[in-house]
């Protein structure tokens, strides 16, 4: 591939010069070869394909994003892993419903069948509690079908959401949570898990 | 303890009034990569990928496509 400025990449992109169609097949050339070392044998050579077209038209779209901070190319990689893995990722668990992932995650929560008294008021059992108590019905949703194993970004993309949007909303979803303990006088250093709790205090 | 609970306790240890959402990691990512973010903002990235296990594998394949690992 011929070495070029960000400045070249992006006036042949935005045809700006006569050798957009050239540079067009170098930068789809040079995403799927990119794709190929990150992802190694998950993709095929059909997925690499379609993937490198695809990503070459998103960077295409996004061109005005490109902050100019950071060489051209590796901004068109990062572009080209995101829309890649949110292709996998959707693969991956297509046929696992939030639902289903958020009752995986309030098990998780949830004290042992046959638990005593004192372990229904400990630890996961108050998690699930401040979950229930404290959050939004579309906080509490998300979070338990996050911590049911859904990655947030093929959460946000089922519920129609950007994946800033799902960020902010969990985001505000753990301050809650924070402040349902902080008012009923647990500190957050008291909910770290026990080996890091013994390390912060020896 | 369950490996959910210690997941939520480990966020919430983490969480900080101020955080990166997603995009705004994502719109940094090539400059992170690069070392050419400012300390301040790079702290902002690192305290994210801990947050966000997706995020810091988004960082790990761009680095092995752009032969950084």
């Amino acid at each position: 591939m011929v070495p070029r400025t960000n400045e070249q990449w992006l006036a042949a992109l935005r045809g700006e010069s006569d050798e957009r169609d050239a540079v067009a097949e170098d930068l789809v050339d040079y995403l799927r070869r990119a794709l190929a070392r990150g992802f190694g044998r998950q993709l095929g050579d059909a997925d690499l394909e379609d993937l490198a077209q695809d990503a070459a038209l998103r960077v295409y779209e996004r061109l005005d994003d490109f902050r100019g901070d950071s060489r051209f190319t590796t901004w068109a990689a990062s572009v080209a892993v995101n829309l890649a893995l949110g292709e996998l990722r959707r693969r991956k668990f297509k046929s696992v419903s939030l639902e289903d992932a958020a009752n995986a995650g309030r098990l998780g929560l949830e004290p042992p069948v046959g638990a005593t008294q004192l372990e229904r008021t400990q630890a996961g059992a108050l998690l699930l509690e401040a979950i229930d108590e404290a959050l939004t019905e579309s906080q509490r949703e998300a979070m338990l079908a996050e911590l049911g194993g859904v990655p947030l970004m093929e959460i946000a993309r089922r519920t129609g959401r950007r994946r800033g949007a799902m960020y902010k909303l969990m985001h505000d979803g753990r301050k809650r949570l924070l402040r349902h303990f902080q008012a009923r006088g647990i500190t957050s250093a008291e909910l770290l898990p026990e080996p890091s709790r013994s390390q912060v205090v020896p | 303890m369950k490996d959910v609970e210690k997941t939520l306790r480990r966020l919430l240890t983490e969480t900080k009034d101020e955080e990166l959402d997603c995009e705004a990691f994502q719109a940094r990512l090539a400059a992170d990569v690069e070392g050419t973010l400012e300390e301040t903002f790079a702290a902002l990235m690192e305290h994210h990928r801990r947050i966000c296990p997706e995020c810091d594998e988004e960082r790990e394949i761009l680095k092995r496509a752009l032969g950084l690992d």
